[in-house]
């Protein structure tokens, strides 16, 4: 049997799954993770409950990285980077840059799961991100629930009266060269509505959307309590732009309102951004190191079988919290062959 | 029971990095050394770190205490730190109690006096609670490698191969006569450019010929019992003798069922379900032909009439559309209610397929269907064509329309749920344990779920469920053993009186009836010899200590060893 030991590149929910996984396997692994703390995108979202638990995974996330800090079997190193990679087939030598020092570390098998960035709702001018302070995306509003536990203007502090949620930022976008969807805002945003809507039922939402997409098991019903809730709209129509109003905390928006299919304004006093995934910016760089092949989108495509080299998460594609999960899972099932079984 | 005077408790403080300082003063500690049976009382800066673990190990060994309280944060850490990680201590880990007084007293209450009189009453309490400390054991049963995988779809496929690969035996049972399901009749995939019936036959042959999975086709359930290590399942037999088979852990991959509505004008021979449609892509020629031979020209998907939140029947239209406009040259209309596009690389093949000339209509109110002429009408409003709040209809005069068919739980699942005695929601697919996020575990110990029997979903995703799942299975059986904790419940046979309460409310099927009792308090005597009285026993590998037997128990014969209901009165104020 060869020597057994991981090194996993990225500490988001992928790659703290699979360590999870391998080290009860008796596999021991190596975090190496680029920032300070481990969770990756998904270590900052914040409970999306209502009146009942609407399955958004945030909890598991925080119940996950505090369990792999206890495995002896899993060393984690933050603020580390993978320098460059020698050797081939499970005897592979990793040169880390970990706090200013370079070291080699061993490894019988490599396991990416980088993850994604964010889209740059900048990148979409016309929606004011930057520029109007009630125009926010929804990682913000993430930021604002987790800790300040409530939803309010970025401008004055207030409650909003009027939210609007912009789905497909970054997303589906041709003029920006994003061709793909990125799953996991649709229920995301619904997600975020629902519990809005409990804690505020004064609050009117409505979520602009092309096509909404299922995420996992409990979708439907999901999809059917937002149906039934009289204060969120579903409006299958994306707004074209985004206008402010001198010193009012309200912007106005220009879309076509689909049962008359005419061109109306409207105005709300918060607009949520859904924004997308898009690959990481030094996937590519990643992608050299290790000749990890990428597809068109810039997200990786399965390395050469029996390489030692396995890919996890988002880093293939747009995942949610969920599916990382159970992807993290089916990779530690696959290492663990490759290193000859139990 | 020793007299309470006999204890020697020892008093950790843990500072939580000086945030419990204003509470933990001198006087405090004075006061904690001063209470009955305290030995000693140390402090610690951070009680869970390495370092601060390491200090009250040493500290213990000297024996002067035989048994422990830490004041600080939350049990859940320092739990962890005994119970799960084995940490060397001189004291069993259940010899431990917590008194929380930073989630309980110095996160909640602001004002000082009151913080410290509350403060105080927690630390006096959890010291009396020590008296009903008893250590508790940990067993391990031995787990053979061995896993039954039940249904031979291309899920239940993956899994055993994953499972085989991973070193562990598999015994595959189908009830069908091959196995294969309902994937195998896929010519095409959406996210594979080529044939992929080979590539199936390829998984189904590996898995034939593979030296540790032995396949049992045509196989009947008859019944499952036993437990993590030591699953049984009885099939049926020819006259009604038959075959047991054992695993050590279950693998349920019985995927879902289609219902194909055929009443009215879905009988015409004009429409089709996706099955029909796969086998014309696979065996057709160049042009396609309807059944009296005439070219088809114009085809039709319709979507979200039924399985409106599932992605199976976009991504099969999408794929299909693409083939009968490439290789076909057919006119292709994908009506939708809303296109679901969030598998990888479809939003391309979705743009691809329009480039092509693909119409995609979407409604809001369903289409209506009609028959003109020996071909379809398909009437429907097309949203995005509305004008000064006008709707225009649009008519496609189709020669084959493409109906979806409905997905529904698999008729078994309601056999599986009942003969593994684990939960069945209401909507029919078999339930993961929920509250802790598991996805492709049941909440009984050792047996999983991947694919269809969760719910309906495309075949990469249900690929990689499999895998997952098997990865469960590996998980549990890497060691050869399970270890355990006898932290669990515990039943006074001589008191149970077979009500069956507990059994019905674990939620882990953790609880059997067996006869074993030596003696009953509510029977006045009359047997003799080694008569023995049904009762009911908790199995402690499938137990997660959870109580709610102890609860419900009428005749309170049930003790949960870590938390006795003397503890909880005591804990109550009582």
């Amino acid at each position: 049997m060869r020597d057994r030991n991981a090194l996993i590149i990225g500490g988001g929910i992928a790659g703290v799954t699979v360590a999870l996984e391998l080290a009860e396997m008796g596999i021991s692994s190596t975090i190496v993770e680029r920032e300070s703390r481990l969770g990756g995108q998904a270590g900052v979202f914040a409970c999306k409950a209502s009146e009942k638990c609407n399955k958004c995974f945030a909890c598991v996330v925080d119940n996950q990285i505090e369990e792999v800090a206890r495995r002896p079997q899993v060393t984690i190193m933050t603020e580390s980077t993978l320098g460059g990679v020698s050797g081939e087939q499970g005897r592979f030598k990793a040169e880390i840059q970990s706090n200013g020092r370079r070291m080699l570390l061993d490894a019988s098998a490599l396991i990416i799961t980088t993850g994604v960035d964010f889209f740059d709702a900048k990148r979409k001018p016309e929606y004011g991100y930057g520029i109007f302070q009630n125009v926010i995306t929804a990682h913000d509003l993430d930021e604002m629930l987790r800790s300040k536990g409530g939803v309010h203007r970025p401008s004055d502090g207030g409650v909003p009266s009027k939210i609007a949620f912009f789905q497909c930022v970054g997303s589906r976008d041709e003029t920006i060269g994003h061709l793909w969807c990125s799953k996991v805002c649709c229920a995301y945003a619904l997600r975020f509505m629902r519990t809005i809507r409990h804690g505020n039922p004064e609050i009117q939402t409505s979520f602009f959307y092309i096509d909404i997409q299922p995420l996992g098991r409990s979708f439907e019903s999901l999809l059917q309590s937002c149906r039934q809730d009289e204060g969120m709209r579903l409006i299958r129509s994306l707004p074209s732009k985004i206008y402010g109003q001198g010193r009012s905390t309200h912007l106005r928006m220009r879309f076509i309102d689909p049962p008359s299919g005419e061109i109306v304004e409207e105005e709300f006093d918060l607009v949520v951004l859904s924004i997308g995934m898009t690959p990481r910016q030094d996937a590519g760089r990643i992608a050299n190191v290790l000749q990890i092949p990428t597809n068109e989108e810039g997200f990786y495509g399965s390395p050469p079988e029996n390489s030692g080299v396995f890919l996890s998460g988002a880093c293939k594609g747009p995942r949610d919290i969920g599916s990382s999960m159970v992807d993290a899972k089916a990779t530690a099932q696959k290492i663990v062959q490759y290193l000859g079984g139990i | 029971m020793r007299s309470s005077e006999d204890f020697r408790i020892a008093v950790f403080v843990d500072r939580c990095e000086g945030t419990l300082d204003p509470l933990l003063d001198e006087e405090m500690i004075t006061y904690i050394s001063g209470l009955p049976q305290v030995v000693f009382c140390d402090q610690d800066e951070n009680l869970s770190s390495p370092q601060g673990l390491e200090k009250l190990t040493s500290r213990l060994t000297t024996g002067q205490a035989d048994r422990a309280v830490i004041v600080g944060g939350s049990p859940r850490v320092y739990e962890q730190s005994f119970r799960r990680l084995n940490l060397e201590t001189p004291l069993n880990p259940y010899m431990f109690l917590v008194a929380n007084v930073r989630e309980q007293v110095a996160w909640a209450i602001h004002d000082t006096e009151r913080a410290r009189e509350k403060a105080k009453a927690i630390i006096a309490k959890t010291i009396k609670e020590t008296q009903f400390l008893s250590p508790i054991g940990r067993e391990k049963v031995e787990i053979p490698k061995e896993a039954l995988v039940i249904g031979g779809s291309i899920v239940g496929i993956r899994a055993a191969l994953a499972l085989a690969e991973a070193n562990i035996r598999v015994i595959l049972l189908t009830r069908a006569k091959d196995i294969g399901g309902k994937a195998i009749q896929l010519a095409h995939f959406y996210d594979r450019p080529d044939d992929v019936s080979s590539w199936f036959m390829e998984q189904v042959e590996r898995v034939k010929n593979h030296p540790k999975i032995d396949v049992k086709t045509s196989a009947e359930l008859k019944g499952i019992e036993g437990y993590l290590g030591n699953y049984r399942v009885t099939l049926r037999g020819p006259l009604g003798k038959g075959e047991v088979v054992k695993g050590s852990a279950v693998l349920l991959a019985s995927g879902y069922d289609v219902v194909p509505n055929t009443e009215g004008i879905f009988g015409h021979r004009c429409f089709i379900f996706p099955p029909q449609m796969e086998a014309m892509l696979r065996d057709g020629g160049e042009s396609l032909k309807d059944e009296k031979g005439k070219v088809i020209k114009t085809v039709t998907f319709i979507l979200d009439l039924v399985n409106e939140t599932i992605k199976i029947d976009s991504a099969n239209a999408v794929k299909n559309a693409l083939l009968l406009k490439r290789d076909h040259g057919c006119m292709v209309y994908v009506v939708c209610r809303d296109l679901k596009v969030s598998l990888d690389g479809m939003e391309k093949q979705y743009r691809e397929a329009r480039e092509m000339g693909v119409i995609f209509i979407k409604y809001d109110n369903p289409p209506r269907f009609s028959l003109v002429n020996g071909q379809i009408n398909v009437e429907v409003g097309e949203v995005s064509t509305r004008m000064m709040g006008e709707e225009y209809t649009v008519s496609i005069l189709s020669d084959l329309v493409v109906m979806s068919e409905q997905f529904v739980p698999s008729r078994d699942n309601e056999m599986l749920a009942h003969l593994l005695d684990i939960p069945l929601p209401q909507e029919g697919y078999l339930m993961d344990d929920n509250p802790q996020f598991t996805q492709v575990r049941a909440n009984r110990r050792g047996v999983f779920l991947a694919g269809g029997c969760r719910y309906p979903q495309p075949l990469d995703e249900a690929l990689v469920e499999a895998e997952a799942a098997a990865s469960g299975v590996t998980e549990l059986l890497s060691r050869g053993l399970y270890e355990y904790d006898l932290a669990v419940a515990e039943i006074d046979p001589g008191k149970c009186a077979v009500c069956l309460t507990c059994f019905r409310v674990c939620p882990h099927s953790a609880i059997v009836v067996e006869p074993y009792a030596e003696k009953n308090i509510y029977s006045t005597g009359g047997y003799e010899g080694d008569f023995k009285w049904r009762a009911a026993r908790v199995l402690p590998t499938q137990c997660y200590g959870c109580g709610i037997c102890v609860s419900s128990c009428p005749t309170k014969a049930i003790t949960l060893k870590h938390l006795t209901d003397a503890e909880i009165s005591l804990q109550l104020g009582a």
